[in-house]
């Protein structure tokens, strides 16, 4: 399954989800989502601005575990 | 564009109300004469004609065919299965109207509400059809022409078992579109 780091990233770069939300447009409760691993899917544009915001690469953010 | 929903919606609520009155006395007429054909309640009615496509025939004496019971039957299954499908029908595009208008066509009421159309127009489109097809063939061999002879194909009811079709393809349709949009919606 696909895991979702950001909360990891997020705690490395000492980023709050209000700050995050606001540097990459997208509303807390959805990024708080992503960050509960409740979304079923992810938009590049997010990708795009969320390697952006935290200066990180698609890798960071996302792995892949064996369920 | 938006404002074209509203004012289709308002007009099928006003037809909805129209339709009520009319569809009432149409099946009191029908009830007088198919269940008490004695009685001053028919009798207040005149004679009895059954309603029946566009045509209008007026006839110098009353047909011994509309006398039967059968056909007053028939008329008044046709006229209860038309006045159904109408308020029904228009009830269902006064929702469907206002889906669109207050928050959009993909959602999955409205692929209901097409299915639920759909399925209308195929039962009971097809029996107004047929049966006022029916009852027009009897009429018209009941005219006595000199010069010429009529024959009437009674096909039309196949238009209303298309439009029923039709209707239940665009809700399976809608459906896909329906779950393409909801999966779009929970894509962050």
């Amino acid at each position: 399954m696909i895991r979702i780091r950001l909360d990891v990233i997020m705690a490395e770069r000492k980023m709050s989800l209000n700050e995050l939300s606001e540097k990459v447009g997208i509303t807390p409760a959805n990024l708080s989502i992503l960050k509960n691993e409740k979304g079923k899917a992810i938009r590049f544009s997010t990708l795009d601005a969320l390697c952006k915001a935290l200066d990180c690469q698609p890798g960071d953010l996302l792995e892949y575990k064996e369920e | 564009m938006n404002l074209l929903f509203k004012v289709a919606y308002l007009i099928c609520r006003i037809l909805f109300i129209l339709v009520i009155p009319i569809a009432l006395f149409g099946i009191l007429y029908h009830i007088a004469y198919v269940f008490f054909p004695h009685s001053n309640f028919a009798a207040s009615f005149g004679n009895f004609e059954p309603i029946f496509s566009y045509l209008t025939i007026e006839f110098e004496k009353q047909l011994d065919l509309f006398m039967k019971t059968e056909i007053r039957t028939l008329s008044f299954i046709g006229t209860v299965s038309l006045f159904i499908l109408a308020l029904f029908v228009l009830r269902i595009l006064d929702k469907l109207f206002q889906n669109v208008y207050k928050h959009s066509l993909f959602m999955e009421e409205n692929v209901n509400l097409f299915y639920k159309m759909g399925i209308l127009i195929l039962s009971l489109g097809t029996i107004f059809c047929y049966i006022d097809g029916l009852l027009f063939n009897k009429t018209i061999e009941a005219l006595h022409i000199t010069n010429a002879s009529i024959q009437f194909s009674n096909f039309s009811y196949l238009d209303s078992i298309l439009s029923g079709a039709v209707c239940l393809l665009i809700g399976a349709a809608l459906k896909v579109a329906v779950k393409a949009v909801e999966e779009n919606k929970y894509t962050i």
